[in-house]
């Protein structure tokens, strides 16, 4: 096989890596480790038809192949140069899913739950659960006795999204929050009376 | 595509990775060649290279290389996960905590947002777990708190949404959009 065509091989495979990556069939870490193996295969068939090329230059024009094997490597470069722009422009949107994710994990809920709204592929994104130990909010019972602690995402301004936050916490977490309410106070009240 | 003006400081970052004679004279090393997908050389000790597990493992395929081609990496976020790397392994040698997170903490803070984000796919390609997870702090202390406008220009990502799309789901969150900071 000539190296011309093994490059167009190459470059057609690199093609299809990216068509599958258009369709979302495959993760971004995974066309980054094809594209890798690709340009290792890359640098192995042009190695190898440099090889045949001085082997067979009694028979054919080695300037000839040589030529090829140049105008070859030339056009892979430029395929894979042209891979790489294209991930430069669109990574973001497309970015490995478990590194967006890894940064959601060092957010706070609500900026999480913005966030989806940035786009299309950040929006498929597990939105974290909220954990027990979300930051609640403490304060004194009227009569100045008994602390509470009570979780921001209740205190909204309106009852309907308190409500529909309220509901988010159950479906994504089967604690019910109040419950957890209950057990601080009583916490509280065991290391008051103790 | 590289622009004019990166072309000088990728130079000199080039110049400065290339090996110091008297390291040389003290301690011969194995050096290893990477080449970023814009085509600039970096040579690095092989300790340093084998803190990116994709190299790593790209040596183990084929050991008799010496260039390992990086297709997916230009050569700025490179040349900083090198000094990010090569600190690391000071660090390694001589453990020091508090040194070690004072380092950490001014790597990021001394980067521009456009750094940060160019440095993490890279950080992510190469798999070395330590930067990735300094970066990743960085960039969620850096959007906290934002808006979805912000975090947009931040990453330099297009709205794909339609106005439907974007507004039904600011609907659905709409008490995570309370008290964000102005951009």
């Amino acid at each position: 096989m000539s190296s011309a065509s093994k490059a167009l091989l190459v470059a057609a495979a690199i093609g299809g890596v990216e068509a599958l990556k258009d369709q979302g069939f495959c993760r971004w870490n995974y066309t980054l480790r094809s594209l890798h193996q690709h340009a290792k295969n890359h640098v192995r068939s042009v190695s190898q038809a440099k090889k045949l090329s001085s082997s067979s230059s009694a028979m054919i024009s080695n300037i000839f192949n040589e030529e090829k094997a140049k105008q070859a490597e030339e056009s892979l470069r430029k395929v894979m140069y042209f891979s790489c722009v294209c991930d430069e422009k669109r990574r973001w949107s497309d970015l490995p899913g478990d590194v967006v994710a890894l940064i959601f994990s060092r957010l706070c809920a609500p900026d999480c739950y913005r966030f989806v709204a940035v786009c299309t592929s950040w929006s498929s994104f597990p939105l974290p659960k909220i954990k027990k130990e979300f930051p609640t909010l403490v304060y004194l019972k009227s009569d100045g006795k008994l602390i509470n602690f009570l979780s921001p995402l209740l205190c909204c301004s309106t009852p309907e999204i308190a409500s529909s936050m309220y509901k988010n916490i159950i479906t994504s977490d089967s604690t019910n929050l109040s419950s957890d309410i209950e057990d601080n106070e009583l916490d509280w009240l065991h290391k008051e009376a103790s | 595509m590289s622009s004019s003006t990166d072309s000088p400081t990728l130079t000199t970052e080039t110049t400065q990775l290339s090996p110091q004679p008297d390291t040389e004279t003290a301690k011969p090393t194995k050096k290893i060649t990477l080449k970023s997908s814009d085509n600039q050389i970096f040579e690095v000790e092989e300790s340093v290279a084998m803190e990116f597990a994709t190299v790593k493992s790209f040596f183990e395929d084929s050991p008799s290389t010496d260039t390992v081609p990086l297709p997916n990496v230009t050569a700025k976020p490179l040349s900083q996960v090198i000094e990010f790397c090569k600190e690391q392994i000071k660090f390694k040698a001589n453990p020091d905590e508090a040194q070690k997170k004072k380092y950490n903490a001014e790597f990021v803070t001394e980067k521009s947002d456009k750094d940060l984000v160019d440095m993490i796919p890279v950080a992510n390609y190469l798999e070395i777990k330590d930067l990735l997870d300094v970066l990743n702090q960085a960039v969620a202390d850096r959007i906290e708190n934002k808006s979805v406008e912000y975090v947009r220009s931040f990453f330099g990502i297009d709205n794909d949404f339609t106005a439907e799309e974007e507004a039904a789901l600011r609907r659905e969150h709409a008490w995570a959009y309370e008290g964000v900071d102005e951009d």
